[in-house]
């Protein structure tokens, strides 16, 4: 018995000094297309700071976030559905602005706005002469809404009577720019398939599972950008509160915890908008630090279930 | 040479222990629960069982992978462990990235990590027949689930992202049944259940619902072929067609049993075909085990693997599945008999005689066997021997218990007692003999066999002491007779006085009966043949032994003491007669002769001196003559030789 108990001892101690590791977990990983919902997903809050910006043309209508300054030349294709219950709306327009990079905007503390932007010449999309029109940028100081002059951008709007021009999704726009100085510049914009989304909808907030699903028609193009935003109560006014980089798989599933921490209690409706966009950075002519995008944009707009 | 079963399950009955097993062949536990649900169990009292891990995986670690304890008690068999080693875990890249301002990275792949235990079990059995046991097992299983997920924060001045971790946990228990059936011994069989009993408090959850331990319900079936003690083939099936085959092979060394095996196992959910091979070395003794048992996994399973398969099968088993690492477990056990340890170890016994069926009081005083055992404790340790003799004795014969000292080596004598069986043997055999010796504990048996020539019931061991035996066997198919011939000469006794009577009716018995009798040698050679005296009257014949042992129950029938004379002065040739007891004192030594030389003074039963006369039972022609020559013949060898002093002579009485 003396020798069994020698034994146990030394298995018990051995084992105890030995014995304290635990292994790593396996790692599991998406080896290719899947059909997993939430793969490949890059969330990133918009910032929403009312008293700098004015979502004026970002969201509802462009597409566009503002401000874009990173680079002097923007010029946006941007196809838009809005969706309310059963009805839809189309917009579509094509813009550009050219920025002189030296010409700051600053807010009364000092905060850099934007830029301003100049008449550079005549801008034609697809043949036609887009407007020049004054741009402004607002901005708060404290409930005060200021506005200030910012130069001129370039727009021509479709959808408009008489013409009803449809957006040319999966198509290209000529696009021909004719400066004040100096030889005139053409370039072809391609625009991506139209982005056609639906939500499906399971429980409650109250209930505290509230699930939502995005789908849409997918082009396996590239990404598919997702923004979940709302109406502010008793305003016509929509903020984008974040925005989801998607794979273009055709289905997305909203974060649990995101639908959780929504602040419902701003809005009276939410907003999910679907874009599907190519972005280009060609240098066209002499005009370098360009920022060209063609966009289908799909908002939907639901009551807060 | 030991012999080990293993557990060869595939799949959800692999314990991922390698299947080195835990029985030793010394009366250790014989599965883990995961192949033995049924709580089969060959041990004997208490064990204790460890089981330390070493996994080779893209990050190597050890654990403590199962400490489990088991204690018999007779045929209840229950058993109980803690698995801290069992486990799995998984983390899944969720693939959600959470920046600001469209590039600054803030955090980079939300994590899911998963993970499985099985923290305890516990098993009963119970032996239902010698060879059948059944039984029961239940699994204590969590599975914890954490979940990193994206919560936004808003103020009305900011806004952000940040992540937020939710854990979720479920147990659960799976409860299985078993039963092992052993239709021979070289046979082993066993039923089992896969899930069949589960329950926990499941909460609903997409996580749960995708990543939940899955516990399909199914059967197995378990074959156990033991060709030779040294040598196994196991096979289990199970009916959702995953399966394992081995073999095992053992030798004694080294002061116990060493030896190992290899398993193949098929796993439906785990790729190649074989997915694993299973090799494992053992050297145990009667109360340790200490197995060394790999798994190596014959693909490749270092890195990360393809979540799609994770999601669509999920895990049917912690311990072996198709996200198992190669690895090597260092399994022990302990049998902790403290109740029935095994204090001592039966060396060897020999058989010393033959025996001789009608000879059946010898043995009661004189072994027939002795066995050497040496005390293997610290302490003293009382031995009981016990020997069965299936021919011969009723039940077993148990022989005086002797008390050895720690570390000594004691003689055992075995004794035994012929039941009335031996007296119709008429043809010799070679019989068995069992040897059992125990303690004060039940359960510590040691045993041994061997083989016993037993002769037949005519066969003597030229001891003439033992031919008492033949008398007092023959003296009640004697008894009427004599009677009957005495009552014929009822009226010639009734005239004599009874100090007369005695020496008469001996005479009227001796020239009855041996007037047709006729002297022949013994019919055989190897061994001496006595004839009951009933056999002899039968065959009116006999040699000097046979008509002693007649004689001597003819006259024992009526109450004529007898005693049997033993002369081995020529020791080529050996001779018995008979002395009768006239019953009379010495002083009454006249009344029947004169010569002094005719009759011998010795004590009876009683311790009284009588006057005992000398008869030789080989002459017929009177009874005078027989007393005449049986005088002379005794005269010569024990007195005038001194063949009482020098012990050539020897009386022996019949009772």
């Amino acid at each position: 018995m003396k020798t069994k108990i020698i034994y146990i001892s030394i298995l018990l101690v051995s084992f105890l000094i030995f014995g304290c590791g635990d292994p790593a977990p396996t790692q599991l990983v998406e080896a290719g297309p899947t059909d997993n919902d939430n793969q490949n997903l890059i969330i990133e809050s918009i910032p929403d700071d009312p008293s700098t910006i004015d979502y004026s043309n970002g969201y509802d209508s462009t597409g566009l976030p503002e401000p874009v300054l990173k680079y002097a030349n923007v010029v946006n294709l941007c196809g838009i559905k809005n969706t309310i219950g059963n009805a839809t709306q189309y917009k579509g327009f094509y813009s550009a602005e050219f920025k002189n990079l030296n010409d700051t905007i600053l807010a009364g503390n000092g905060r850099l706005l934007g830029f301003r932007s100049m008449y550079y010449g005549r801008v034609f999309f697809g043949g036609d002469s887009a407007f020049a029109l004054p741009r402004k940028v607002k901005y708060k100081i404290g409930e005060r809404i200021v506005e200030v002059p910012a130069g001129f951008f370039h727009i021509l709007s479709l959808y408009r009577p008489p013409e009803m021009k449809p957006f040319p999704y999966n198509s290209a726009v000529e696009l021909r720019i004719e400066p004040l100085i100096g030889q005139a510049a053409n370039h072809t914009i391609y625009t991506p398939p139209e982005i056609t989304g639906n939500l499906l909808i399971s429980g409650s907030r109250q209930s505290g599972n509230l699930k939502v699903r995005v789908t849409w028609n997918p082009s396996q193009a590239g990404t598919t950008e997702v923004i979940l935003g709302g109406r502010i109560r008793g305003t016509d006014k929509y903020y984008p509160i974040f925005k989801i980089k998607a794979p273009d798989s055709g289905m997305l599933k909203i974060p649990k915890g995101l639908l959780e921490s929504f602040p419902y209690y701003r809005f009276d409706k939410m907003m999910f908008t679907l874009i599907r966009k190519y972005e280009f950075r060609n240098q066209v002519n002499n005009l370098v630090s360009n920022y060209i995008v063609s966009q289908s944009i799909h908002n939907i707009i639901i009551d807060i279930p | 040479m030991l012999f080990l079963i293993t557990d060869t399950y595939a799949q959800s009955f692999v314990d991922g222990t390698g299947f080195g097993g835990t029985e030793t062949g010394y009366g250790f536990r014989l599965h883990s629960l995961e192949s033995n649900p049924g709580n089969f169990s060959t041990g004997d009292d208490w064990e204790i069982s460890a089981v330390f891990s070493a996994l080779f995986s893209t990050d190597p670690s050890t654990s403590i992978k199962r400490l489990a304890i088991g204690k018999k008690f007779g045929v209840h068999s229950f058993y109980a462990r803690y698995t801290p080693g069992l486990s799995a875990g998984f983390v899944l890249d969720s693939g959600i990235d959470i920046v600001a301002e469209d590039t600054v990275l803030l955090e980079n792949g939300l994590e899911t990590a998963i993970e499985y235990k099985e923290s305890f079990g516990f098993g009963y059995g119970i032996d239902i027949t010698e060879n059948a046991a059944a039984g029961f097992s239940f699994r204590f299983f969590e599975q914890e689930f954490i979940e990193e997920k994206p919560v936004g924060v808003y103020t009305d001045t900011i806004s952000y992202i940040i992540t937020e971790s939710e854990q979720t946990k479920e147990q659960l228990w799976r409860g299985d049944l078993g039963i092992t059936f052993c239709p021979v011994d070289m046979l082993r069989l066993s039923l089992f259940s896969i899930n069949l009993f589960t329950a926990g408090n499941n909460e609903e959850g997409e996580l749960q619902e995708q990543y939940g331990l899955k516990y399909k319900r199914g059967a197995g079936l378990g074959i156990d072929f033991t060709p030779e003690e040294a040598l196994r083939f196991a096979l289990r099936f199970e009916t959702g067609g995953s399966f394992g085959a081995g073999g095992e092979a053992y030798f004694d060394a080294f002061g116990g049993k060493i030896g190992g095996g290899l398993q193949a196992l098929h796993d439906k959910y785990q790729e190649p075909f074989i997915a694993a091979v299973s090799p494992w070395v053992r050297w145990s003794n009667e109360f340790m085990s200490v197995t060394l048992a790999g798994m190596v996994y014959t693909e490749d399973r270092t890195g990360s693997f393809p979540v799609e398969l994770f999601r669509q099968e999920g895990i049917h088993n912690i311990a072996h599945n198709r996200y198992s690492s190669s690895n090597i477990n260092l399994i022990t056990n302990l049998a902790l008999t403290f109740g029935n340890e095994k204090r001592f170890v039966l060396l060897d016994v020999e058989v010393l005689h033959t025996i001789y069926p009608t000879i059946t009081d010898s043995y009661i005083d004189r072994p027939f066997a002795k066995g050497k055992a040496v005390n293997t404790s610290d302490e003293p340790v009382t031995l009981f021997p016990v020997s069965y003799i299936e021919s011969i004795n009723e039940g077993e014969i148990q022989s005086p218990s002797v008390t050895v000292a720690p570390g000594d080596t004691a003689q055992l004598l075995f004794y035994t007692i012929i039941d009335k069986r031996g007296l119709q043997i008429d043809k010799g055999i070679i019989g068995r003999a069992d040897f059992y010796v125990g303690t004060e504990n039940p359960g510590s048996d040691e045993q041994l066999q061997k083989p016993v020539l037993i002769t037949t019931m005519n066969s003597w061991d030229s001891n003439v002491s033992h031919l008492r035996y033949f008398v007092q066997s023959g003296i009640e198919d004697v008894q009427p007779i004599v009677k009957k011939l005495l009552s014929q000469n009822k009226d010639e006794l009734d005239t004599l006085n009874s100090s007369a009577a005695t020496l008469r009716k001996a005479k009227i018995i001796f020239e009855y009966f041996a007037a047709d009798m006729l002297y022949a040698a013994d019919p055989r050679a190897s061994s001496e043949y006595v004839q009951f005296p009933a056999q002899t009257l039968d065959l009116k014949g006999g040699d000097c032994d046979d008509f002693s042992v007649l004689f001597a129950a003819l006259f024992e029938s009526i109450g004529i003491e007898t005693a049997f004379v033993d002369y081995r002065s020529d020791e080529q040739v050996r001779h018995v007669n008979i002395l009768i007891n006239t019953g009379l004192l010495p002083s009454e030594a006249p009344l029947i002769t004169v010569n002094d030389r005719k009759y011998f003074i010795r004590k009876d039963a009683g311790g009284i001196d009588r006057v005992w006369i000398p008869l030789e039972t080989t002459l017929f022609s009177s009874f005078d003559d027989a007393w005449n020559r049986g005088t002379e013949i005794f005269n010569e060898a024990a007195i005038d030789e001194y063949g009482l002093a020098k012990g050539t002579v020897e009386i022996f009485d019949i009772f």
